[in-house]
């Protein structure tokens, strides 16, 4: 499990209790290990709600990085590198709408489904499929 | 929910004209014009389930029209796909018209160069030239680089047609060849050893089992020879406009009080202004006032027999029960979902909502594709268990069959339930609704679990958003209306005859004997429910339609209708139907789903009864 401290914002994996606290088992208290500030540890629910609401920001890239489209900010175009998928059926099926590699695609929206444009047309696909859509990224994204 | 089509006579000598494109391109309004004949024309991937055919004289030269299935590509992955390919390989003499939307001129070629390969000789329609974002494109320059006629045309202003028939009937095959990568050309002679053609071969390294890699170079360089194509042709490109509706429709807040508006308002038209003004209107100052006893006086006048009286205007006459069922109760309920259903259709709306629902539909082992037939389902679960063949594997298509059976009403029942409900008011709506849609969460996702096999992908194309037109929506309406007539009415007749004969031998009394255990018994329900539930299974809407009789009669009171519309909704569909699942699914597999869904919804009404009373 990974943790961010709320405080000085410390990336850390494992949550460190302190040998004589009568408490070291079963509580909830995450302490990070740079500032020692304790923090309640958050549940599956609070943390889906969190997800919901803060949507995760899109990867930083630079130019000529390649990417999976999903990891593009909304709005942002780019040529596709390579689709990496293991089925030829949905190479083909991708590629009768012309997404392909060396087609620009533009990425539209991310939720509730990847849509991307490519030339006239809107595709909608599953977040599976846009992971193996690999795209060059042509202008560097903050 | 798409009309009947006419059934393609194999051994007709007269030459075949073959519409084929992508789906949503225009190919139902270019059959339209070219024959004079309706299509369903929708602004909705998929429409064309079945085979449409009819006689034209095109150019001078009679021809039999034939608009098939939408295709992406000739390696098909899809039933209709398949359906497509087959029919052109099948038909080599026939002239083909490929119907492309000229606003999308890559993808259009894209399945030009497809059926090049497959040594077709054809002609090109771009259709959609007077949209305003349509591309300026040198046709005669096009014309030259594909070696085949091209035509530009508006299907909808009616544009260039006799030009298209000019050509249509004067196909051309074009010499061009594409050179794949070597690896691809290695694999292709290879497969050509094994005495495939050089198109099959191709279809073949493109299919399931073969190399992505060979399938990635073969889609590149087929993009790359399109891509130089359009360079040469298109002067300039014009962008689609951005599409903010269509945007709003499935983003992930707004989208759904945009659906749930969509449901209201369907609420508010359908089930207030259909069932309830409509309905009120026709069978109270048309049916009670005038037709039943104007008929009764008439045929007490004509008829000696008193058996022949009660046949057409007794309590299960022909007159007073059936044509007063399908006519004055179903068809304004029918009229205004079909209004309803067609301007969803036009609008692109439905693509959208199937993106919405998409993750709901994954806890389901579904993916978002189910929602068309699902939604199709509301129209007719007959014509939507069909549509089932658009889902990519037979898990996907098994559950969708048994969630239509189970849990969609279809247009006529649904109409008769709203004009139920909306005499109950909200708190009883939102129990049928909570238990109809739980039951299609609960059964999609043990089903999910239980049945083998995989998912297929959700790769969907979504049109642009447009204006309805009324005059296509006058249209579908007719014809749809015109279709529901001729297919619900005989069998409404059937219905009452089969009740009238029960009646007259008794059998009915045995019958609701028999039921009351179930009906009267663990349901709570008078014993004539028993009629609705034995006629529901030809009808539907015809069951549903006895249920609102009753409560209109006042033999139903709240609770009574709740547990009444929650099993008639959940009981076994339509003997229609029916057949189509066991034609679809397998006799074992209908059987056991019929069986299933029988103890399923009596199992639920007792339940429903227990909790309520």
């Amino acid at each position: 499990m990974t943790y961010e401290c709320p405080l000085c914002g410390t990336d850390f994996t494992g949550a460190e209790c302190r040998p004589s606290c009568p408490m070291a088992r079963g509580c909830s208290m995450v302490r990070c290990p740079r500032c020692n500030y304790e923090f309640v540890e958050s549940g599956r629910f609070v943390d889906m709600l969190r997800r919901w609401i803060r949507r995760a920001p899109a990867a930083s890239c630079a130019k000529g990085d390649v990417v999976p489209v999903a990891d593009l900010p909304v709005g942002a175009a780019a040529s596709i590198a390579h689709i990496a998928t293991l089925s030829a059926a949905r190479m083909s099926r991708l590629a009768s709408y012309g997404i392909a590699a060396g087609s620009e695609v533009r990425l539209l929206a991310r939720r509730p489904a990847i849509v991307l444009a490519c030339g006239a047309s809107s595709i909608a696909v599953d977040d599976d499929v846009g992971r193996e859509i690999y795209v060059r990224v042509s202008q560097p994204t903050a | 929910m798409s009309q009947p089509a006419i059934v393609l006579d194999p051994d007709a000598p007269t030459r075949k004209l073959l519409l084929v494109g992508q789906p949503n391109v225009g190919k139902s309004l270019i059959f339209t014009r070219l024959t004079q004949r309706y299509a369903t024309v929708s602004n909705y991937p998929g429409t064309t389930v079945e085979i449409t055919s009819a006689m034209a004289e095109i150019h001078g030269e009679l021809r039999e029209v034939v608009d098939t299935p939408g295709t992406n590509t000739l390696a098909p992955q899809s039933f209709e796909e398949r359906v497509t390919r087959d029919l052109l390989v099948a038909s080599t003499d026939a002239d083909v018209v490929q119907v492309g939307d000229i606003g999308n001129l890559r993808r259009t070629l894209l399945l030009s160069l497809q059926l090049i390969e497959h040594d077709i000789a054809f002609t090109l329609c771009l259709n959609m030239s007077d949209e305003p974002n349509a591309p300026a494109v040198r046709i005669e320059a096009l014309a030259d680089h594909l070696g085949i006629p091209v035509v530009a045309v508006s299907a909808l202003r009616r544009w260039n047609l006799e030009k298209l028939k000019r050509h249509a009937v004067r196909p051309a095959r074009s010499a061009v060849v594409v050179r794949y990568a070597k690896a691809v050309e290695e694999a292709i002679a290879f497969l050509r050893a094994g005495g495939m053609s050089r198109a099959d071969a191709l279809s073949a390294l493109c299919g399931g089992e073969a190399s992505p890699e060979l399938a990635a170079e073969i889609a590149k360089s087929r993009l790359i020879v399109v891509d130089e194509w359009i360079a040469e042709v298109m002067s300039e490109t014009r962008p689609r406009g951005k599409d903010r509706i269509g945007a709003l429709c499935m983003h992930r807040i707004w989208g759904v009080p945009i659906l749930l508006a969509v449901l209201y308002a369907a609420w508010l038209f359908v089930g207030k202004f259909g069932a309830g003004t409509l309905v009120d209107f026709v069978e109270t100052s048309i049916f009670e006032a005038y037709v039943n006893p104007w008929a009764t006086r008439l045929v007490n006048f004509v008829m000696p027999l008193q058996f022949l009286r009660d046949l057409l205007v007794g309590p299960y006459g022909v007159i007073t029960m059936a044509l007063t069922y399908a006519i004055a109760i179903v068809l304004p309920v029918v009229i205004t979902f079909f209004t309803l259903f067609g301007i969803l259709e036009d609008s692109g709306y439905l693509p959208r909502l199937a993106v919405m629902l998409h993750r709901t539909f994954r806890r389901m082992g579904l993916n978002g594709k189910a929602v068309l037939p699902m939604v199709l389902g509301l129209g007719c679960d007959t014509m939507a268990t069909l549509t089932t063949r658009v889902l990519e594997t037979k898990k996907e298509r098994v559950i969708v069959t048994i969630l239509l059976a189970l849990g969609i009403p279809c247009s006529a029942q649904l109409g008769v339930i709203m004009a139920m409900l909306g005499r109950l008011g909200g708190t009883a709506t939102m129990i049928w609704l909570g238990v109809t849609l739980l039951t299609i969460f609960l059964v999609g996702f043990l089903a999910s679990k239980v049945l083998p096999g995989e998912n297929g992908d959700f790769i969907v194309e979504l049109p642009p958003m447009r204006m309805p037109r009324l005059s296509n929506i006058l249209i579908k309406v007719l014809a749809r209306t015109e279709w529901y007539l001729k297919e619900a009415v005989p069998l409404f007749i059937l219905g009452t005859l089969v009740l009238y004969f029960l009646d007259l031998t008794h059998l009915l009394a045995v019958l609701q004997r028999a039921l009351a255990p179930l009906v009267v018994g663990a349901l709570g329900l008078p014993a004539e429910a028993a009629n609705a539930f034995v006629i529901g299974f030809l009808r539907r809407d015809y069951g549903a339609a006895g249920l609102f009789a009753m409560q209109r009669g006042g033999a139903l009171d709240p609770k009574q209708t709740i547990v009444a519309l929650t099993v008639i909704t959940l009981f076994v569909p339509c003997v229609a139907n029916f057949l189509v699942m066991v034609r679809e699914r397998g006799k074992r597999a209908a059987l056991a789903i019929a069986g299933f869904i029988t103890v399923y919804a009596f199992g639920i009404g007792a339940l429903l009864n227990m909790v309520l009373r």
